[in-house]
């Protein structure tokens, strides 16, 4: 009876998390009429138009430049099999799934790092019934799957370290070579850090550390691979860097923007900068006008096409990797050497975005789930104290506090060594995640950042939940002892 | 190992299953009635402008006078992927109505695309096109005619 009731109890927060997900999700659609967005596909850069999914697909995923391709292969993998509606399904199920599996991902997690089984429960279906967190579930993009298979990455690493088995270990780098290669951000350095760190403190459990760290290197060997093959991938097809049409143009646009108008026009007059800075890098070809560089084609539809059949620009063609070359490169190398402050200004308002609502976003607002949701998650934030500018100051104390507090908990020691070895690397691990994500999308990208926080809000919620916990367990020490004895005579 | 991949592919399983749990209700729910239309005139009892759902005589959902290029407009309500559309016509009488008619589709900046033509009547005429997003679709015809359909479905 004792053991059932331990049972129940050790299973009680997934089937509460579980059962709120289920109900939440219900509700969102059946009272709100929330329904997926698979509009992205239409018109987002990051996708390749369905006509390249349906008629070329393995050859552009070949070519593709600065897009990591297995988002791209997710969508046309039912797009090819499927008629474009119940492809749709197809994908609505798998991102419902993908958000069940976060919900209970992230309560794992929290009751692996010792969290308090209530607060672990509360904190996650918090999460989950939050109207972001559903705004981002349906919506077709790379968010959702990063977020689910990040976490389940630091899973994976804390299986690692309990068990000690290669397959654990296997599945750690495996998830994160996944993730990157559904988001360029990440990629061979992220695994690189967490391979380093491994190496460094590799799992206790064998005889001998020498073996150990190998172990850890012939578990990171195939996802390492896979990753390095896909970043050299556009340098062996095509000559260029990956990423580089959009991170070049990326850096001209934090630059530019920040300076005043007056600097820009000099820039400008005297032909210090290209005129295509005052254009988005992936905008319409057309835009850019007299500036274009007439190419031979390849034989590759997707390096050729200006627009794919239906008249939407092919945000992949050959020509942007040139654009970028003769134009962006030079100029943001160029703004970067006579505009060091401006660059850093834009990166420390970024890094002060980051405290923004999760819809504080260029792209969000024009979905329709957006407009449906607004009534839910305007008044969420009034009360968390949004600015006008999104920032919400809940989140501005919050995600420093947290932050520090997982530093803490770090250099904190525990009694037993192999706890303290799993607890530190697992924490490390998240915390390097937290450092990188935010090191690279603030260092890079020229807007949206709280929309790339999405990706590891869980993080920062383990870590919060964690902080209570520990807060609440210290509180409880402190009232025991100072509670006075009970009377010996009574 | 097998039985770690055992697990995987059941966990798998569940949460799709899950997935399917919760869109169901969702797509089964109707959806399409609430879609509205507007037209360039009306005739036979119908309105400018009604929803889907509503049918009036001989079924139909909408009805424009014997006018010079009549259209209707029909607003899905948000953004979606369009790859086809169905048009069901009165099969009672006056199939060669509304003919050639035309078929396009918009975004928000209403700057339609034609997406299929026919001068051929149909009892049910199935107008496939590359995917798209869209979320008006008009259907119009340039001679001087009546149209009126008895369903447009949307996939």
């Amino acid at each position: 009876m004792r053991r059932r009731v331990t049972q129940l109890l050790a299973v009680g927060p997934y089937v509460f998390v579980a059962l709120s997900f289920v109900v939440s999700r219900l509700v969102y659609r059946l009272s709100f009429g929330v329904r997926f967005d698979a509009t992205p596909v239409g018109f987002y850069i990051q996708y390749i138009d369905p006509f390249f999914m349906r008629e070329d697909l393995w050859r552009s995923l070949l070519y593709l430049h600065h897009q990591a391709p297995l988002q791209n292969l997710l969508v046309a993998l039912p797009l090819r099999h499927l008629p474009a509606d119940q492809a749709f399904a197809v994908l609505d199920a798998i991102y419902v799934a993908l958000g069940l599996a976060t919900a209970l991902g992230l309560v794992h997690l929290m009751l692996r790092l010792r969290a308090s089984p209530l607060l672990a429960s509360l904190g996650t279906v918090l999460y989950t019934l939050n109207p972001t967190t559903v705004l981002y579930e349906t919506w077709l993009f790379y968010h959702l799957p990063v977020t689910c298979i990040l976490l389940w990455s630091v899973i994976a690493l804390w299986a690692f370290y309990q068990s000690g088995r290669a397959r654990h270990g296997v599945a750690c780098f495996g998830l994160i070579a996944l993730a990157a290669l559904f988001r360029s951000t990440l990629g061979p350095l992220f695994l690189g850090v967490l391979l380093a760190l491994l190496v460094w403190l590799p799992p206790p459990w064998l005889p001998r550390v020498r073996s150990a760290r190998l172990g850890v290197l012939r578990c990171a060997a195939l996802p390492l691979l896979v990753l390095a093959l896909n970043s050299v991938k556009p340098q062996l097809v095509l000559g260029y860097g990956y990423g580089e049409a959009m991170a070049w143009g990326n850096l001209v646009t934090k630059v530019y923007t920040e300076l005043p108008p007056a600097e820009q026009r000099r820039l400008q007059r005297e032909h210090l900068v290209s005129p295509a800075v005052g254009l988005f890098c992936l905008t319409d070809l057309a835009e850019f006008g007299t500036l274009r560089i007439p190419l031979t084609p390849t034989g590759v539809p997707l390096l050729d096409m200006e627009r794919a059949p239906n008249r939407r620009w092919n945000a992949h063609a050959l020509e942007y990797l040139w654009l970028t070359q003769r134009y962006y490169k030079p100029d943001a190398l160029y703004l970067l050497k006579h505009y060091p402050e401006a660059y850093l200004h834009n990166v420390l308002r970024a890094v002060s975005a980051y405290a923004a609502a999760g819809t504080t976003d260029l792209m969000l607002p024009g979905t329709a789930n957006y407009a449906l949701l607004r009534p839910l998650f305007e008044p969420i934030d009034a009360q968390l104290g949004r600015a006008p500018d999104g920032r919400l100051l809940a989140l501005a104390i919050a995600l420093p506090l947290v932050a520090a507090f997982g530093f803490w908990r770090l250099l904190h020691r525990e009694p037993h060594p192999r706890a303290t070895r799993r607890e530190r690397v697992v924490l490390t691990y998240m915390l390097l995640t937290i450092a990188y994500v935010t090191a690279v999308t603030t260092g890079v990208s020229f807007g949206d950042w709280s929309r790339y926080r999405y990706d590891i809000d869980p993080l920062y919620l383990t870590l919060g939940v964690l902080m209570l916990s520990d807060g609440a367990r210290a509180l409880r020490r402190v009232w025991q002892s100072v509670r006075p004895l009970p009377d010996a005579a009574s | 190992m097998r039985r770690w991949l055992k697990r995987l592919v059941i966990a798998i399983f569940a949460l799709l299953s899950v997935g399917v749990i919760v869109i169901w209700p969702a797509r089964v729910a109707p959806e399409q009635p609430s879609f509205l239309w507007r037209s360039s005139s009306a005739d036979a009892g119908f309105g400018v402008f009604g929803s889907l759902g509503a049918h009036g005589i001989a079924g139909l959902v909408f009805h424009t006078a014997e006018q010079a290029a009549p259209w209707v407009l029909i607003d899905t309500l948000r953004l979606r992927m369009l790859d086809r559309v169905v048009l069901v016509n009165r099969t009672d009488c006056c199939m060669a109505r509304g003919l050639p008619l035309f078929v396009e589709v918009a975004n928000h900046t209403l700057q339609f695309v034609e997406v299929g033509r026919t001068d051929a009547p149909f009892a049910e005429w199935t107008v496939a096109f590359p995917l798209r997003v869209a979320r008006f679709i008009r259907l119009r015809s340039p001679a001087t005619t009546i149209l009126h359909l008895r369903e447009v479905r949307v996939p």
